[in-house]
């Protein structure tokens, strides 16, 4: 029986593409990891410890670029938001700072998503190519597949 | 033969695959996604066995691994810092596989870093350590069931950097000090003598279901040598960390008061009206444990620790029902009027209603109310669970938790009791 792909192998495959194409992984999220390192909002007075955390799926460095991922099976413009917010806010600015703390020379830094292979996927990332500085799409046997931008 | 392993991360069953015997087995075994609960996930949770959904009724491992259909051990698996009452998190889930006679095996931190605000404005970065009574719970829990509930310590830098955690490599790498795996990153470091250890004990038992059989080789496991050092190792763990206190010092029995029961019978008496008068199980044990909770009404940690106070503090038999002590849960503070024989219980916090509309939101889930016209065929088996189960696993975590642990709950506004 063939595998599904999940959100899971998603990022895992990126994971290893990303190693193999020499890029450092600084952080990784999958659903049920326990892994992944929580991004903190300034504006986060009042609300829950855990109210505006954003925990990207995927941040890697190489030289003095870092990237970002959302990674999801079916797009959800709940990660355009969280990219757009990441982007386009200085909101998160701080804890940003913090987690590439370790890499000084990661002065760029790029967002984007990675998804499965799909023609109604490849449809919304051109849809929402302006808010997306790269996007992946993974097939089913796991085939990577940078259609938007570059890293 | 057929294993099957089921998991909530394909990493971590691939990690336990590639380290252990179950790489020799012959078929390979299947990986299957564990869902965790028709509440969390109405589209696939009745498409597992119900033997697995049995497991799963309290709470969700992080892998049960099968031989024929027979379950033989389960692994949960936490990279949280395991203070206070954090340390019982995860416990009904180890409870729910070793009361339906399926070993436990935990691996959790024996200590995790953690940065603080000081209050000069700069960062503490300290340990935080795993509550000790963790042992002491699991060791009730073997000596009730007589099937192996262990823990493991996920690999940390603690013993090395104990007194300088801001040095520790994997503090700076912002795995708050704790070793990952290089193959598998996500999951602990292979190499670790904890993980070795791990490693042949779950050898072991695998060896001793193909040979003896997964139900026939249960009960005999607690005396093998893999099983018997771990289990000797987590009693020593537990009075070296303990430092001499007794376990009523600790989490979360700091957080219980024993009564006589005729106090609970006195406080619930406001119930009694119509002609309605409190049933025989509540009178028939002559103390009560109150665990009190001076907080919003809420899952996590707390019916977990209820789960360990009955096996620390209540239980003598395999059963709930089997207890020297009522189990109540009273959500406020608490103050025992010993001149009337009852108790007060205050809360600015919790509120019977937070419960109801939990309860409210799990029948939302159910399917039950529709007509089988306005079923779609993807929704019959689900249907068809639920004619069988009711609302048994699409109720809140925390619902089913502490329903199933409580004699009673106590809100100070209202009040769940059993009868029998």
């Amino acid at each position: 029986m063939e595998r599904r792909l999940t959100e899971e192998r998603i990022t895992r495959s990126m994971l290893s593409w990303l190693k193999d194409n020499g890029w450092e992984i600084v952080s990784y999220d999958y659903p049920q990891s326990g892994t992944g390192y929580s991004l903190h909002s300034k504006s986060r007075s009042g609300g829950s410890k855990n109210s505006g955390v954003i925990i990207p799926d995927i941040v890697a460095v190489k030289q003095d670029t870092a990237i970002f991922f959302e990674n999801k099976v079916d797009f959800n413009l709940v990660d355009i938001e969280a990219i757009s917010i990441l982007r386009g806010s200085r909101l998160y600015d701080d804890s940003i700072s913090t987690l590439l703390k370790p890499f000084n020379e990661a002065k760029k830094i790029a967002f984007g998503i990675a998804l499965k292979e799909t023609p109604n996927n490849l449809k919304k990332i051109t849809e929402y190519q302006s808010s997306l500085d790269f996007a992946f799409l993974v097939s089913q046997d796991l085939a990577i597949n940078l259609c938007l931008g570059s890293i | 033969m057929k294993v099957t392993v089921w998991h909530s991360t394909e990493e971590f069953a691939e990690y336990i695959i590639a380290n252990t015997d179950l790489a020799l087995i012959q078929p390979p075994p299947t990986l299957r996604k564990l869902f965790e609960s028709d509440a969390n996930n109405g589209k696939n949770f009745h498409t597992l066995p119900d033997h697995i959904k049995q497991i799963l009724y309290l709470d969700a491992p992080d892998i049960i691994v099968e031989i024929d259909s027979e379950p033989i051990f389960s692994i949960e698996i936490s990279q949280e810092a395991g203070t206070g009452h954090n340390a019982f998190q995860r416990f009904a889930r180890l409870a729910a596989s070793v009361e339906n006679g399926v070993p436990a095996l935990y691996i959790y931190p024996e200590a995790t870093i953690i940065s603080r605000k000081s209050n000069d404005g700069g960062v503490d970065v300290t340990w935080d350590r795993l509550n000790p009574l963790i042992f002491h719970a699991l060791d009730q829990v073997m000596n009730i069931h007589n099937i192996p509930a262990l823990l493991y310590y996920f690999p940390t830098d603690y013993r090395q950097y104990a007194n300088n955690a801001k040095a520790s490599p994997n503090y700076i790498n912002h795995n708050k000090g704790i070793r990952k795996d290089h193959k598998y990153p996500s999951c602990p470091d292979s190499h670790d003598a904890q993980m070795q250890d791990l490693f042949k004990g779950i050898n072991k038992i695998l060896s001793e279901a193909i040979v003896k059989g997964a139900v026939q080789s249960r009960a005999a496991l607690l005396p093998i040598p893999e099983i018997r050092n771990r289990r000797s190792f987590m009693t020593s763990e537990f009075y070296a960390k303990s430092s001499g206190r007794k376990i009523e010092e600790m989490s979360p029995l700091t957080a219980v008061k024993t009564v006589d029961t005729n106090c609970l019978l006195n406080y619930l008496k406001r119930y009694e009206k119509g002609g309605y008068l409190i049933g025989g199980l509540l009178r028939s044990r002559p103390q009560t444990l109150i665990y009190c909770v001076d907080a919003a009404f809420r899952g996590d940690p707390y019916p977990g620790a209820l789960a360990a106070i009955d096996y620390i503090a209540a239980r003598k038999g395999k059963s709930f029902e089997e207890r020297d002590f009522n189990l109540v849960i009273a959500w406020g503070s608490l103050a025992i009027d010993a001149e009337g024989q009852t108790f007060t219980l205050n809360s600015q916090k919790a509120d019977i209603n937070d419960l109801i509309e939990k309860i409210h939101h799990s029948e939302d889930k159910n399917i039950l109310s529709k007509n089988y016209m306005d079923l779609k065929s993807a929704e019959i088996p689900r249907y068809y669970m639920q004619v069988r189960y009711g609302s048994m696993f699409s109720k809140s975590k925390e619902v089913r938790i502490i329903s199933y642990f409580a004699d009673a709950i106590l809100f100070p506004n209202g009040a769940l009791w059993r009868d029998g």
